[in-house]
């Protein structure tokens, strides 16, 4: 049954069309055929015309060839009247012919007309010799012989006529026998009148009295009205009589010589009698010429129907010819579509392992094409399948990639910091620095790695802080100073010092940034070339702060080319650059996805070997708009700038930033000019650019006794430190570092230099317990607690851990729980402990997440685990610092044991340490009332091991109305929630009790009242919230 | 019997045509038949035939010829002149009128001219119907001709 689709589809299309065509064509024929024979009919009334035409000239020159022949041509003017009707008749005899020789098809219709009219001239010849009897040789023998010949032709015609026309030419035939016969009577009689002689007897029998006898019949009954009426005439009537009279005249005449044997002549004039009948003949020519035109008409709406048929019928049969051809196309077309169908589907066929072809035209095809589809979906969806595991194995790979290479790295880090803090001869720290280097580099690319493998598989997303903007930006910049001022490279950065104090955005990203750029920059730059760094705030609208980001280098630069290439995974300018410079090629494409994360681009501009510009505009939400730094704060203040030898950027940017402040400045160029001006003004400070200035000049300035503030880069920090600077500002100026150039010189505080400053160990006595199965780790933890005074016991899964813990709860201080480890992991293992604790109505022992994992929601797990805090690997000295010292401040005690003590507010400080505080950022001077309230004893602890503030707690409503301050300023950090209330109402009953209350909610929603919200548990998020509502008016 | 239903019918139908030959040749037929028993009378319808054949004289006739010819040849109706006569008869026969021909001859025996007469005579004589027309010319006469 191969293609038996196509087939029914065939059959279904052409079988009605082909029908349509057989039937119009069938009369489409016969329409055609009926046309023809009315054309055909058309050229028979033509004919019959002629002919008729002939019978009419034929009796004119039959009868005037009478009176013509019987006076020999004497008759006055019968000569020239024959003549007139013999050119008339032979015109008519002419217009047969011609007719005949433009249709030959109808020469056998009139072939004895003709053939006797050929005789014609003989005859006449023959009568103009006057010879013979002219009724006797030629009247009957010849003329009324040819008029025979024509009716009788006209006769054969009129059967050829449609039958409607046949009718009414059927009605002509009397007429036309009754102007014969006329015809005969008016020659016949005439001749013998003129000759004044009786007819024979014979004669007078057979012609007169017959031909008149048989005229007489009128088929009146036949005609319609119009012609009737004229053969009602009275004309006519009286014709009729006058040729009856005559009749009888010439039948008396006649009659007497027949009886008498005497003839007296006819009482009629033979011209009389001659034109008499004429008239007779002439109204049946008229009702002849009636008929004809009848005939003429219908026949003519005979062909105009049978013309408008065959037009229909032949539209018709077009139109089913279109729908013919219509069909054609349309199953060409679908079998086109089933054999491209089918051919698809036969090249899916290998699915089934065979190569099978199939035609879906039949219904074996559509079987084996159906197998086909619901193999191919069975396929694909494996396929699928297989895809989302590979994709589950690779989340999973990158999970176990941030945990397995950062072990090993965390403790190669780890003991070279270990390492440094032990005595090491020169050239030990020397290769204890290039380790470290080393080590850090690789744990930059093994961060790379995982960027883009995060990127790639879409696990990044922006996390919108509140940052300081300043700060975060200087601290980033700042990382390069060593590493410029190794290659003696010139590092400078123009920073807007109005930039508001706090924006939102992911900050850590724009560091990464900022740290890629920089980096490659310093990577690509040779000595002695210039880095700048542009900050610039361009505008603030809308809240919103657009901020332009530069990063230019005097570098090798790049060619178009390699412009297009640089943004690639993996791929670098080219493939020397790898070789000469390292790197991943990853740093670029982290940057170009991490600012199209945040609705931004990478723009670069580059020629080789001038150097590279990369730069990028973001714009931020602002979260606090007021300007770090006010413009013109420094007013009052002047400063003396010792004048260079050369410009530099440096100088340029450092200038700017002194306009900025307001502070006015004074060159001089040598001491003396310098001690004339102070004569007159009061100089705050006096500025040297190092580098670009006379070292001369320089060494003089000692003498007075002014603060001087060096700018140069860290490779000139030897020389400057020789000349016992009051303050130096390190490549790359920043406004921060101006700031405080200005202010210290102005209160003559002691210098804090940036340097990176190793921090003396704080002491505590605590006991830990470190869950950590893997060596290394352990044993790095375990040194360092031991640097800090901390005796620990380890355990190398959950299991041993809560085991050794139970044996000994009061044991320990603190538990550092790292989080992945056979048989029981960190969360199980703190789970089982705080079940302890509550059975067995224990105190509980702070617990510490030590996670590799820093993946987004793993800190949320970790709280709701139970876990107090966490750090993350490898373990920073100063967050292990942090949490050691919420320790000691007892800040994870639970909230029932909180409570207890809430009245008398002790803090237990380890007395016999003092502990230096790193460089932090000024505490506020007011003492507000921080109360938390919360019904989650878990968040409160989390929260007191967080913050670096005291604060109070509530758990009821009532009990925080009464905790408030009245007069505030009281900040209070309430959950959403609290207490199932209407969190509208109570802020604003709190804040209409307690007007100098500031209020942050802990949860997802931002009430219209509220001051600030916290709602993610970042502890840096928590700190800036709740520092940054403080500082709010 | 048909005679008369003839003569009656020929009354009745008398006005329908143009009939001034019919009268005329009524009137000269009527006269033909009197002139021998009822000479006045016939003189009578001949002076009318006449008068109506002379209505005719343009128009052409054989007949009308033939008539006039007759009668200026027999002094009917009108005073016996063989010259209008022979004028007549002649002008009938050039137009075909068969009967002149004995007519003729007798004219021409009237007047002499046997040459002529004897002509117009073998003429009518050859011809079978012509010849009945002759039967009143005198075999005697005739016989001189020959």
């Amino acid at each position: 049954m191969r293609g038996s689709l196509i087939r029914l589809i065939t059959i279904a299309v052409f079988l009605p069309t082909l029908i349509l065509m057989g039937i119009s064509g069938y009369f489409l024929y016969q329409n055609f055929q009926k046309y023809q024979n009315v054309q055909k009919s058309t050229q028979y009334l033509e004919l019959t015309k002629r002919l008729e035409n002939m019978l009419v000239y034929l009796g004119q020159e039959r009868g005037t060839t009478s009176i013509y022949s019987v006076s020999k041509g004497s008759y006055p003017n019968s000569k020239k009247i024959l003549h007139t009707k013999r050119i008339l008749f032979s015109k008519a005899i002419e217009d047969l012919r011609d007719f005949v020789n433009k249709h030959p098809e109808y020469y056998n219709d009139v072939k004895n007309v003709i053939n006797l009219a050929n005789k014609l001239p003989v005859f006449r010849k023959k009568i103009d010799s006057f010879k013979e009897n002219y009724i006797k040789s030629y009247f009957f023998n010849y003329y009324t012989k040819l008029e025979t010949e024509i009716i009788k032709s006209i006769a054969k015609i009129q059967k050829k006529f449609p039958d409607t026309i046949k009718k009414t030419y059927e009605l002509k035939f009397p007429f036309e026998r009754i102007i014969s016969f006329t015809g005969i009577i008016r020659g016949f009689g005439s001749y013998y009148i003129t000759a004044d002689t009786p007819m024979s007897e014979e004669e007078y029998k057979n012609v007169l009295l017959k031909y008149y006898h048989d005229s007489n019949i009128l088929p009146l009954y036949f005609l319609e009205p119009k012609t009737r009426a004229v053969f009602n005439s009275q004309e006519f009537k009286k014709i009729e009589q006058d040729i009856k009279t005559i009749m009888f005249y010439v039948q008396q005449a006649n009659m007497e010589y027949y009886v008498n044997g005497e003839f007296n002549g006819y009482p009629i004039d033979a011209l009389d009698y001659f034109h008499l009948f004429t008239k007779r003949i002439d109204y049946f020519k008229k009702a002849v010429e009636n008929l004809n035109k009848i005939v003429d008409k219908e026949l003519q709406s005979i062909i105009q129907k049978a013309t408008q048929n065959l037009i229909i019928n032949a539209v018709i049969f077009g139109i089913a010819l279109i729908v013919f051809f219509i069909g054609i196309y349309i199953v060409r077309l679908i079998k086109a579509h089933i054999k491209e169908l089918s051919d698809l589907l036969t090249s899916l066929t290998p699915i089934l392992g065979k190569e099978v072809k199939i035609d879906i035209g039949s219904a074996k095809g559509i079987n084996e094409a159906i197998k086909v589809v619901d193999e191919a979906i069975k396929v694909i969806q494996e396929s699928v399948k297989k895809a989302e595991e590979a994709t589950k194995a690779k989340s999973l790979f990158l999970a176990n990639m941030s945990h397995e290479i950062r072990t090993p790295l965390n403790g190669i880090l780890g003991f070279l910091e270990l390492l440094k803090t032990t005595e090491l001869t020169k050239e030990q720290q020397d290769y204890v620095n290039t380790i470290s280097q080393s080590a850090k580099n690789l744990l930059q690319l093994v961060n790379n790695i995982l960027d883009v493998s995060k990127i790639e598989s879409n696990k990044v997303s922006l996390e919108i802080i509140d940052f300081k903007a300043i700060d975060e930006f200087e601290n980033t910049l700042e990382l390069f100073s060593t590493p410029a001022a190794q290659k003696k490279i010139q590092y400078v950065a123009e920073i807007s010092p109005n930039i508001p104090t706090l924006l939102k955005g992911d900050i850590l990203k724009i560091k990464e940034i900022l740290q890629n750029l920089i980096n490659n920059a310093i990577k690509f730059t040779h000595e002695k070339g210039l880095i700048s760094v542009k900050i610039l705030l361009e505008e603030i609208k809308d809240d919103k702060a657009k901020i332009y980001f530069e990063v230019k280098d005097t570098g090798i630069g790049m060619s178009e080319e390699q412009k297009e290439k640089i943004f690639e995974a993996f791929s670098q300018a080219d493939e020397s650059v790898t070789r000469k410079y390292g790197g991943t090629g990853l740093g670029l494409t982290i940057v170009k996805n991490y600012l199209e994360m945040m609705g931004s681009h990478i723009n670069v501009e580059s020629e080789i070997n001038k150097g590279s510009k990369f730069y990028f505009t973001i714009e931020f939400d602002v979260a606090d708009p007021t300007p770090r730094y006010k413009q013109n704060m420094f007013s009052n203040t002047t400063v003396a700038v010792l004048n260079t030898f050369r410009d530099s950027l440096r100088k340029e940017y450092s200038i700017e930033y002194l306009n900025y402040f307001g502070i006015a400045r004074i060159g001089f160029n040598d001491i003396e000019e310098l001690k004339k001006i102070l004569t007159s003004e009061k100089i705050n400070a006096v500025t040297v650019f190092y580098e670009e200035s006379d070292k001369e000049e320089i060494s003089k300035l000692q003498s007075l006794n002014l603060p001087i503030i060096f700018i140069a880069s860290y490779t000139y920090k030897e020389e400057i430190n020789k000349l016992n600077p009051d303050f130096t500002i390190y490549d790359p100026n920043l406004p921060t570092k101006t700031y405080n150039a200005i202010t210290t010189t102005k209160e003559k505080k002691v210098v804090k230099t940036t340097k990176k400053e190793i921090k003396t160990k704080p002491l505590y006595q605590l006991k830990a317990l470190i869950a950590e199965d893997n060596p290394i780790n352990k044993k790095l933890l375990q040194t360092k607690l031991k640097a800090m005074g901390i005796e620990s016991d380890t355990a190398n899964n959950g299991l041993e851990a809560f085991n050794k813990y139970s044996m000994n709860p009061d044991k320990y201080d603190i538990i550092f729980m790292d989080v992945q480890m056979p048989i029981m992991d960190g969360v199980e293992a703190t789970q089982e402990i705080i079940e302890f604790e509550k059975e067995e109505g224990l105190p509980h022992t702070p617990i510490v997440a030590v996670t590799a994992n820093v993946l987004k929601g793993d800190r949320e797990k970790f709280i709701g685990a139970g876990m107090d805090d966490y750090i993350s690997k490898p373990i920073e000295t100063n967050e292990l610092e942090r949490v050691l010292e919420n320790v000691a401040k007892n800040k994870y005690r639970s909230y029932e044991e909180y409570e207890k003590e809430e009245n008398t507010q002790t803090q237990t400080e380890e007395s016999s340490v003092p502990t230096i505080e790193p460089v932090e950022i000024p505490k506020t001077e007011e003492k507000e009332k921080i109360i938390i309230a919360s019904e989650s004893s878990f968040l409160l602890n989390y929260l007191k091991s967080v913050l670096d503030v005291e604060f109070d707690t509530a758990s009821q409503i009532t009990e925080l109305h009464k905790k408030l301050n009245k007069n505030g300023p009281n900040i209070l950090i309430i959950e959403d929630d609290f207490n199932g209330a209407d969190m509208n109402v109570l802020i604003k009953s709190i804040k209409e009790e307690n007007p100098n209350t500031k209020i942050i909610i802990i949860g997802e929603k931002n009430y219209e009242q509220a001051d600030g919200i916290i709602s993610d548990l970042n502890p840096e998020t928590i700190n800036n919230t709740i520092k940054s509502v403080k500082g709010k008016e | 019997m048909k005679k008369v239903i003839f003569i009656f019918i020929s009354f009745v139908f008398v006005f329908a045509l143009d009939l001034t030959f019919t009268k005329a040749y009524r009137a000269f037929n009527k006269g033909v038949k009197l002139h021998k028993t009822n000479p006045q009378k016939a003189q009578q319808y001949f002076q009318k035939a006449y008068i109506l054949l002379t209505e005719l004289h343009e128009k052409p006739s054989s007949q009308v010829y033939f008539m006039l010819g007759r009668m200026y040849s027999n002094g009917w109706g009108v005073e016996r002149n063989y010259k209008k006569a022979e004028e007549y008869l002649k002008k009938a026969i050039k137009l075909g009128n068969e009967r002149a021909y004995c007519s003729l001859a007798k004219v021409y025996i009237k007047t002499g001219k046997y040459a002529k007469a004897k002509k117009y005579l073998d003429y009518a004589l050859s011809h079978e119907n012509l010849s009945n027309y002759c039967k009143d010319i005198n075999p005697n006469t005739l016989k001189e001709i020959k």
